[in-house]
C-alpha cells in the first residue's frame, strides 16, 4: 500500500506547479533537492519530509505548508 | 549540515577488496578441495608437504639423539629440548582424514568467512550496506571465528594424540598434547569474534535506521 494511503496525507504538489507554471526540475534545483526525492513527494510515495524541505518548498512556492499538504480522514 | 569525518571509502577501495577476497575465496577453495583429494589413495602420503607430517614437543627434560650443543653467552639460556616429527610415510585413509582434518576446519572457516564478506563489500559497491543479510553476515562470520579458533586446535590435539598412539605404540614416553599456547586456542581470536558480534549489532540497528529514513524527502 502506497504511504499516502496508509496514513491519509495527501501532496499537492502537482497542482501547485501547474499553477506557477514551473516544472518539478525547476522546483528541485532551486529547492535543493534533487529531482528523484521530489518526484518521490508529488508521487505520494514519500514517507517523511524534513522542515528544511518543506520550508524551502513553501519559499519557492509561495505558500503554506497547509496548501501543499493535506488530510484525508477517509 | 552534515560532517564527515576519517577517510572516504572510494569505488576503487570497494574493486581492490572484492578482488582479493575472490582471490582469497578461490586459494581456500583450492586448498580445500586439495586436502579432500589427498585423503584419498589416490595421492602419495609426501605429494602434499607437511601433510603427512605432526609436530609434537618433547616432554620437559627429555633431549633427541641428535641435540644440538649450543654455547649460550653470559645471561642467556638454550633449551636444547625440543619437537619430534612423525611421519606417516603410507597412512591409511582413516589417518589421511585426521592429518587434514585441523588444515580442512582452517581452510572451511576461512572459505565462509571470505564469502560473507564479499557480500558485505557488495552491497556497499551498491551503495545500501544496512540490509538485514549484511547483520545476519556478520553475526556468521563472528559465529565462525569463535568456532573455528576453538575447534582448530582441538581437532589438531585429537588428531595427535590419536596419531601418536599409532605411530608409537605403548611407548613409554607420552608426547604432550595440548591446545593452550601457541597453535592452540587463540584468546585474541576469540575477541576478535566478540568485536565482529557486536559490528553485527551495529549492523542491525543501522538496518532499522535505514528503515526509517527510507521515503524521507
Amino acid at each position: 500500500m502506497p504511504p499516502e494511503e496508509a496514513t491519509g496525507i495527501r501532496v499537492h504538489l502537482d497542482e501547485l506547479l501547474a499553477e506557477r507554471g514551473m516544472t518539478l526540475t525547476e522546483l528541485a534545483a532551486r529547492v535543493g533537492v534533487t529531482v528523484v526525492n521530489l518526484s518521490v513527494l508529488k508521487n505520494g510515495r514519500a514517507r517523511a519530509i524534513r522542515f528544511s524541505t518543506l520550508a524551502a518548498l513553501c519559499r519557492e512556492l509561495d505558500c503554506q505548508p497547509g496548501d501543499l499538504i493535506g488530510y484525508d480522514k477517509d | 549540515m552534515r560532517t564527515r569525518s576519517g577517510p572516504l571509502w572510494s569505488a576503487a577501495d570497494s574493486a581492490v577488496l572484492r578482488v582479493t577476497l575472490v582471490v582469497g575465496l578461490g586459494i581456500t577453495a583450492l586448498g580445500c578441495v586439495l586436502a579432500l583429494a589427498w585423503t584419498t589413495p589416490l595421492l602419495p602420503a609426501d605429494a602434499a608437504g607437511p601433510l603427512n607430517t605432526i609436530t609434537l614437543p618433547l616432554p620437559g627434560g627429555v633431549t633427541t639423539a641428535d641435540g644440538v650443543a649450543v654455547d649460550a653467552s653470559e645471561g642467556v639460556t638454550a633449551d636444547t629440548t625440543g619437537t619430534v616429527e612423525l611421519t606417516f610415510h603410507d597412512p591409511t585413509v582413516p589417518e589421511r582424514l585426521l592429518l587434514v582434518l585441523p588444515a580442512l576446519l582452517g581452510l572451511t572457516a576461512a572459505f565462509v568467512v571470505i564469502l560473507m564478506l564479499l557480500g558485505v563489500v557488495t552491497s556497499l559497491r551498491r551503495g545500501d550496506p544496512f540490509v538485514p543479510a549484511n547483520a545476519r553476515r556478520l553475526h556468521t562470520v563472528a559465529l565462525v571465528v569463535v568456532t573455528a579458533s576453538v575447534l582448530v586446535p582441538v581437532a589438531g590435539a585429537v588428531r595427535d594424540l590419536v596419531l601418536q598412539s599409532r605411530a608409537l605404540g605403548a611407548a613409554e614416553t607420552v608426547l604432550p598434547v595440548s591446545v593452550a599456547g601457541g597453535e592452540g586456542i587463540s584468546l585474541p581470536l576469540i575477541g576478535a569474534g566478540c568485536v565482529i558480534a557486536a559490528l553485527a549489532e551495529v549492523f542491525r540497528r543501522g538496518t532499522g535506521l535505514r528503515d526509517d529514513v527510507e521515503g524521507l524527502v
